[in-house]
């Protein structure tokens, strides 16, 4: 499965489907629609199974391209639009990327007394990007959320699921360095992984 | 289903209704005006408008929504309380709050369920503080219009999209007030165009272009026909405005159709309007065809005739089935009184062969033994030979229907298919023209599971026939996997009802008799409530039939005409020259035959070499009688005028009687002989042994599907420039990942070689396009299938070069 770009329809003429306008038609990376592909084989079912994978696409990708979306119609026997109404709907799915990391940086009463907005611009100047945004290498995505039940550890943060708390600008700057120096590790990893794989 | 009938009380009377019945439905059938806006009986209830509340005083529920409330006994329910009135105020103006009102200019006044609703109902005085978000128009698609500002997300379009056409092209995107009605990533709509969102939109929010009429709704006059496009007999409402259609719907409840139409049945009616009708007739002087006055041209067919009869050669007449049955009578006998040995038949038509030859063996008479209603009830359908969606959609929606609102599946075994097969359960991808194969495996496979009735007349020699058709064997010839087949038989073997389902269409490859008789032979053996429905693909063919107007094969009366003895060659509504296959010597035999009248409403081919041309009144422009692929008869109204001079098939047969001294029965004769041709006529069954023949592997190359592509395919079609603007036009459409290896894109020039033949096309990539396939519209032009198909039933594979 690959994207293929879009071309612009002419007056009267049938928009080519494959066209999936998905930022600038970048590519899904491949592994997206192995992961649905396993998860039906491990669950069998019909149409019902669809928020169930959707969460599991999203746990892995972070988000729901729109291509991937088009994959599992396909695999579930429904329609597209079908698949893309059921993400729309429920604010917890989300089609735009989000990052290896996601930063959320709690804004709740504690946090927020303790100088949660400052700590909101640190992280944010540190990796270029404001609130909502994602970092060109999809490492880091920064949200504000409301209280995360950690105010005895003021200002505090998520990353993913793990919770970073009294935070202070230096203690930022070390954690996002660690953080980047793990997902180089990974990345080495897996393309040890892959050149293995290549060479069988 | 039955269901126990239980005693409820509405507004203060005890009434008896089914017992978990839709309470809306008793309601109404109590003569209540229950309003609704979301609600349509042919989908499942949904509740969203809330509008049909009514109030249960019987202390569970308070205000409930009737369409989706089941009737419980001992229900009490009051329909017009003040508490029942308000709420439905409420919900209107909450409506109404995110609508834009622009009524007097919508061209939906007047005919706007809201609107009627709001003034039966108004709203409450007070004005909620909230302002109408902004939403643009979506013009993008060439026909429907989207207005995102008066759609107030009913969910009607988005649900027949879906359950009925089976297409789901628009879905309902996001929550509260940004939900709106969209198409993913709001491309533009890349969908069948049958019409039924705008037909059902209860306001003004989804507009047809060509129906975008400055004329009210209350100027319009409304009238009902059948549609004669296919063979379905939809029944459609035109409205009308000065003599001229200016909107087509079709009215849930309606028969056979329920409402649904098709693109063509929709949109195709331009074609009456087409500059290139023609409006007088023509007549060949020094050569040259020049227009006549009826008289002459009528009066230099005549001549044409007497000088055939002076010089004792034949008169032939070859019709199209589009013709009404008294037209098709008058013409009958206008040949026998002329000749009593004349040739009459019609065209090489779709599924002529399959009733003619390949059932009428069978069945005792040419004809189907089951009814659509029987495909919608069966327990299980096997449809066979196409994809209906492409031919006879009206079949596709209730096949649809069938499986997507109630869960009955059916199976669908064909080469090529249009988005039906995803749907089908299951679905056999057969390798072209090897339905035969098939149906001799499952009458084999049926009877080892003990599933057929052994006593007709005839099994001993069919069985014998289908002895060597194993499972191996049957996948060897089909390519469909063995597993598959297996699925497939036990599918069938557990039904108590099956209805086969025959597609026929000009292009769709593998021999239709063939197909049809092994066709008609397992839907007898599998006993009674099974049966096989053949769907021709012009509107009146069975009619045609049991005129008796079909009396030779259109292959005689060219070799007829090729050996010089046809004197006068009439063709009514046939195009031999640039609508037929290519293997049939048309043009030939039109250079052989001494005469020539074409009755035509276009300049055909056939007619430019013709020594006079008739135009003929097409389509719903004829007042008469057709009779249905299942044995019934349709009323066919004129609702529109033809152009002026322009004349109805029998009235042209008539004046050629009245010429050539043949004394024809007048209209109380004719129409007495057409109601006796209605009606299911059984002959004696019995089955007859098959042949199965398995076709040579095509060579090396990609797989031609000239079928029939719904927008058109054929010549009529042709001069509709709204189906010819919505269709991809004269081009091979190819899979992305066929384009992808030959290097193609879209608009390239391609040459498809087949055995010699040979053409030019612009490729177009269409993910519908099935990988390895290659798709070209028959067309009756030089440059398109009907140039590459050889003999009809050969499996044609094509190389693809570049050119």
């Amino acid at each position: 499965m690959s994207t293929v770009s879009s071309e612009l329809s002419e007056q009267g003429e049938r928009a080519f489907f494959g066209a999936c306008v998905q930022g600038g038609g970048e590519p899904i990376d491949p592994e997206a629609y192995r992961i649905v592909d396993r998860w039906i084989e491990r669950n069998p079912g019909g149409r019902e199974r669809l928020i169930p994978l959707l969460h599991a696409v999203q746990e892995h990708l972070g988000y729901l391209p729109f291509p991937v979306q088009e994959y599992v119609a396909e695999r579930l026997g429904l329609s597209p639009i079908e698949v893309y109404g059921v993400v729309s709907f429920y604010h917890f799915f989300t089609t735009t990327p989000r990052g290896r990391y996601q930063l959320k940086v709690c804004m709740g009463t504690a946090c927020f007394v303790n100088n949660a907005q400052t700590i909101c611009d640190v992280v944010g100047d540190l990796l270029g990007i404001g609130v909502g945004e994602v970092t060109e290498d999809r490492l880091f995505s920064l949200e504000q959320v409301r209280c995360i039940g950690a105010c005895g550890l003021a200002p505090a943060m998520m990353v993913n699921d793990e919770v970073h708390g009294h935070l202070t600008p230096n203690a930022i700057r070390k954690l996002v360095r660690r953080l980047k120096a793990a997902a180089r590790k990974e990345r080495e990893a897996r393309k040890g992984e892959a050149d293995g794989e290549n060479e069988q | 289903m039955d269901r126990r009938m239980v005693t409820i009380t509405v507004n203060g009377r005890e009434v008896t209704a089914p017992a978990g019945g839709r309470l809306l439905d008793v309601l109404r059938g109590l003569g209540l005006d229950i309003p609704t806006l979301c609600h349509d009986d042919r989908l499942t209830p949904y509740g969203g408008c809330r509008l049909c509340v009514v109030e249960r005083k019987d202390g569970r529920g308070g205000m409930v929504p009737a369409c989706s409330t089941p009737v419980q006994r001992g229900m009490v329910v009051e329909t017009r309380t003040p508490a029942v009135v308000a709420a439905r105020q409420n919900n209107l103006q909450l409506l109404l709050l995110d609508h834009r009102m622009e009524c007097p200019v919508c061209e939906r006044s007047g005919d706007c369920r809201l609107q009627e609703l709001v003034y039966l109902y108004g709203t409450p005085e007070e004005r909620l503080p909230f302002e109408r978000a902004e939403r643009p128009r979506d013009e993008s698609s060439p026909v429907i219009v989207r207005d995102p500002e008066k759609c107030i997300l009913c969910g009607k379009c988005v649900r027949l999209c879906d359950e009925v056409q089976g297409v789901a092209e628009i879905g309902l995107v996001g929550r509260g007030l940004d939900a709106a009605v969209t198409t993913l990533l709001g491309r533009p709509l890349d969908c069948e165009f049958c019409g039924q969102c705008v037909n059902a939109c209860p306001v003004g929010a989804l507009i047809a272009r060509p129906f975008a009429t400055e004329v009210p709704a209350w100027l319009r006059e409304r009238r009902t026909t059948v549609c004669s496009w296919c063979s379905c007999g939809c029944e459609l409402e035109a409205e009308l405005y000065e003599g001229r259609i200016v909107r087509v719907t079709a009215r849930p409840g309606s028969e056979p159709n329920d409402g649904m139409l098709c693109v063509k049945g929709w949109l195709g009616w331009d074609v009456l309007e087409s500059p290139e009708r023609l409006t007088r007739p023509l007549v060949r002087r020094e050569g040259r065809l020049v227009e006549a006055s009826w008289e002459e041209a009528l009066g230099a067919a005549a001549a044409g005739l007497a000088r055939a009869m002076e010089t004792g050669r034949e008169a032939a007449v070859l019709a199209t089935p589009r013709l009404l049955i008294e037209d098709a009578l008058l013409l009958r006998r206008l040949m026998e009184g002329v000749q009593g040995t004349a040739r009459t038949g019609i065209g090489p038509e779709a599924g002529l062969e399959a009733l003619a030859s390949g059932v009428a063996p069978v069945f005792g008479q040419p004809a189907s033994t089951a009814t659509l209603e029987d495909v919608d009830a069966a327990d299980m359908v096997l449809v066979l030979r196409g994809d209906p969606g492409r031919t006879h959609p009206l079949v596709k929606n209730v096949l649809v229907r069938r499986t997507r609102q109630r869960g009955l599946p059916f199976a669908l075994a064909a080469a090529f298919t249009a988005g039906l097969e995803r749907h089908a359960a299951p679905f056999l991808h057969l390798r072209p023209g090897t339905e035969t194969a098939l149906l001799a495996f499952l009458g084999r496979a049926l009877d080892l599971e003990g599933r057929l009735d052994r006593t007709v007349e005839g099994f001993g020699a069919w069985r014998e026939s289908v002895e060597r058709c194993t499972a191996e064997w049957a996948a060897g010839v089909t390519g469909v996997p063995e597993a598959t087949l297996a699925r497939l038989a036990e599918a069938l073997s557990a039904a108590r009802k099956v209805s086969l389902v025959l597609v026929t269409g000009r292009g769709i490859p593998g021999n239709e008799a063939a197909a049809a008789r092994a066709a008609a032979c397992l839907s007898v053996a599998l006993g009674e409530g099974s049966g096989l429905l053949v769907l021709p693909e012009k509107s009146n063919l069975v009619g045609c039939l049991r005129t008796g107007l079909a009396r030779d094969r259109a292959a005689d009366v060219l070799e007829a005409a090729l050996a010089g003895r046809v004197g006068w060659l009439y063709l009514v509504g046939q195009d031999p020259a640039g609508a037929w296959p290519r293997s049939m010597p048309g043009r030939e035999a039109l250079e052989s035959a001494e005469f020539v009248v074409v009755q035509d409403a276009f300049l055909t081919e056939t007619a430019r070499a013709a020594d006079v041309v008739l135009p003929a009144a097409i389509l719903i422009e004829r007042e008469g009688t057709g009779i249905g692929p299942e044995g019934t008869l349709r009323t066919y109204h004129r609702i529109v005028a033809p152009p002026a001079g322009v004349l109805q098939d029998g009235v042209i047969v008539r004046e050629l009687a009245r010429l050539a001294g043949v004394r024809l029965p007048g209209p109380e004769i004719v129409a007495a002989e057409t109601a006796a041709l209605a009606g299911a006529r059984g002959g004696p069954v019995r089955l007859a042994a098959l042949e199965v023949t398995v076709a040579e592997p095509p060579g090396e190359g990609f797989l031609l599907d000239p079928s029939p592509q719904v927008f058109h395919s054929g010549s009529t079609t042709t001069h509709s420039a709204r189906l010819t603007g919505l269709s991809p036009g004269i081009a091979v459409r190819m899979a992305p990942a066929d384009a992808e290896a030959a290097g193609l894109g879209n608009g390239d020039a391609v040459r498809l070689v087949t055995d010699g033949r040979e053409v030019l096309l612009r490729a177009r990539i269409d993910r519908r396009v099935r990988p390895g396939t290659l798709l070209v519209p028959w067309r009756n032009r030089e440059d398109a299938a009907s140039r590459l198909v050889g003999e009809d039933g050969v499996w044609i594979s094509v190389q693809l070069r570049r050119s």
